[in-house]
């Protein structure tokens, strides 16, 4: 016989005696009974009670062997080399960017500033975008001063203050000041800042090529090969991560997930699983079940990109309809750049002979009138520029799509967006989906879903068929065996079968990984008891 | 108790719970046996 059995023998005998003890008497007197059935009481009560305070004694010693074994059992914390692992994932899709034909200013994080100053900007916001502004071109070795802000009379103005460090008091009055004359100023800042880029335009494209040599070395990349080692070694990172054992473990332990659900016998398992399959999944059988497992983790990521897609659909469906329109686009492009062109060189002039009616220059008299005149023509001719760059915008995307053809993918079509910064400011600042975050971090994780190593529909499927992306997905997993309706992945009904997915999903990644259920179970109870334990 | 109690180290993780489970089963099986004895002498078990 073992220890244990011993043990429980023990107890077996504990309950026999407490059971068997004689509590009461037929003989004697009432009294006699009573003083018996007390005194046998107060017998009985000192054993178990001495009893009971062995058992509490053996569970002591069994909580501190759990203690050492949770801390055995539980997975390693990768955490820490997970964060340096993910910095490099950061690192190369900046790399990725650096290598795609967009513009450098977007390259560059100066897009994200100008679009940061919006109509309902506060006198604050702008000041913050202006030294951010002038803090980056500073970054990328340009020294930006007075001279660059001489866009209109009164971008001069406001920035002579803003230069010369003037108190918030004072600034809000040279503000006031100005915009008395100058209602567009925030707009006229504006569109000097974008002066300055368009001005520096060379310096800051030679920036991003010796900026992108540098890290190309630092990182042993180069262009051919960034995209496939950023969204190879993301994949990696990625798996890794979702099957690591801490992680999942944690879920548990931590009550996000009921390791009960999970169990072999668990009824929402079974119902997880049948969901998929045309039979019973417990009726598969080993063959059957292992290619279910392989096309169901190939389904589950799929979803998750449709999913995606669903999330950035509207900008497909603009560019398609721009597309149609894109040969007769080509030609009002070109002109609607000549046409700013002009207008910029009316604008100079205008500022030119403002700064003769101020007096500056060989021969020039100071002549309020015509100053009053020229500050008004220059409001006109900053709104028409306004106007003009507006369209120019507008158009600019559909004129890049004439660099692609009728057999482009969805992922083709996604890239040319990225062309032009304005139309993504347009697309994603409107939105009431997007309102809730940032516009860099937008963009960033538009970018991260541009290249998630699981993409393969985007890439495969032609965006200009008169397809049905739905059913091209469901008709596919049932031909894999899989029970997949075209109902069960609309964009309403799409996030209810990936919970199912997700759930099965994780039951692969632990089973796939060095825990098990079983390991996580044990974990979860000795962390209930030891927690108890605490609280008590 | 404690010295003979070694015998936990051997125990799988699994069974180490199991005992655990019938420990905290029994001491309540104790527990609800204690006789509750009244200043006057009278006395009521627990569990009723």
């Amino acid at each position: 016989m073992s220890q244990i059995d011993d043990f429980y023998s023990m107890m077996e005998s504990d309950k026999n005696y407490v059971d068997n003890f004689v509590l009461e008497t037929n003989e004697g007197t009432k009294r006699l009974k009573e003083k018996f059935h007390l005194n046998a009481s107060k017998e009985r009560n000192s054993y178990i009670e001495k009893k009971i305070i062995d058992y509490n004694n053996s569970l002591e010693v069994i909580k501190n062997e759990m203690k050492l074994r949770f801390s055995q059992l539980m997975p390693r914390n990768r955490s820490l080399e997970y964060e340096k692992e993910l910095d490099k994932i950061d690192a190369y899709i900046n790399l990725v960017k650096l290598d795609l034909d967009i513009s450098s200013s977007f390259k560059l994080n100066i897009s994200f500033v100008l679009s940061s100053i919006q109509d309902d900007s506060s006198l604050d916001d702008l000041n913050l975008a202006l030294s951010k502004f002038i803090d980056l071109f500073h970054q990328y070795g340009i020294s930006l001063s007075i001279e660059d802000f001489k866009y209109t009379m009164f971008t001069e103005e406001y920035m002579r203050s803003f230069f010369s460090n003037a108190d918030q008091e004072t600034f809000k009055k040279v503000f006031e000041k100005i915009f008395f004359t100058c209602p567009d100023l925030k707009m006229q800042l504006k569109m000097n800042l974008i002066d300055i880029i368009s001005k520096y335009q060379k310096k800051l494209d030679q920036f991003v090529s010796l900026h992108k040599k540098e890290l190309y070395e630092k990182y042993s990349v180069n262009s051919s090969d960034v995209v496939s080692k950023y969204i190879s070694y993301r994949g990696e990172v990625g798996q890794r991560i979702a099957m690591d054992e801490y992680y999942n473990t944690k879920l548990f332990l931590d009550s996000k997930k009921k390791i009960e659900d999970y169990m072999d016998s668990s009824p929402i398992r079974e119902k997880n699983y049948n969901l998929f399959t045309p039979t019973k999944y417990s009726d598969l059988d080993e063959v059957k079940k292992k290619n279910f497992n392989d096309s169901i983790m190939d389904f589950y990521l799929t979803l998750n990109e449709l999913k995606k897609y669903y999330r950035y659909e509207f900008i497909i469906k603009d560019l398609i309809e721009r597309y149609k329109n894109k040969d007769s686009v080509k030609n009002e492009f070109l002109s609607k750049r000549k046409e700013i062109e002009k207008e910029e060189k009316t604008r100079l002039s205008i500022y030119k002979d403002y700064l003769k009616a101020c007096g500056i220059g060989l021969f020039s008299h100071k002549n309020l009138n015509k100053m009053k005149d020229c500050m008004l023509k220059m409001n006109d001719q900053v709104k028409k520029l306004n106007q003009l760059y507006s369209e120019f915008n507008d158009i600019e995307i559909t004129y890049y799509l004439s660099s692609i053809n009728n057999s482009a993918s969805i992922y083709d079509l996604f890239m040319i967006s990225l062309k032009s910064f304005p139309f993504l400011e347009k697309c994603f600042l409107n939105r009431e989906d997007f309102i809730d975050e940032s516009f860099p971090k937008i963009i960033d994780e538009f970018f991260r879903f541009l290249y998630n190593p699981n993409n393969s529909i985007l890439r495969e499927i032609n965006v200009f068929t008169d397809y049905d992306l739905v059913d091209v997905i469901a008709s596919k997993y049932r031909l894999l065996n899989l029970n997949v309706t075209n109902e069960s992945i609309q964009p309403e009904t799409i996030d209810s079968t990936l919970e199912s997915l997700r759930f099965i999903n994780l039951i692969q990644n632990v089973e796939n990984s060095n825990t098990s259920f079983s390991n996580i179970f044990i974990l979860c109870r000795m962390k209930d008891i030891l927690k108890n334990e605490e609280e008590s | 108790m404690e010295n003979d109690f070694s015998f936990i180290k051997e125990l799988g993780d699994k069974e180490l719970l199991d005992l655990y489970d019938k420990i905290v089963e029994h001491i309540q099986y104790l527990k609800e046996n204690i006789i509750v004895i009244s200043d006057g002498g009278d006395s009521s078990n627990v569990s009723n």
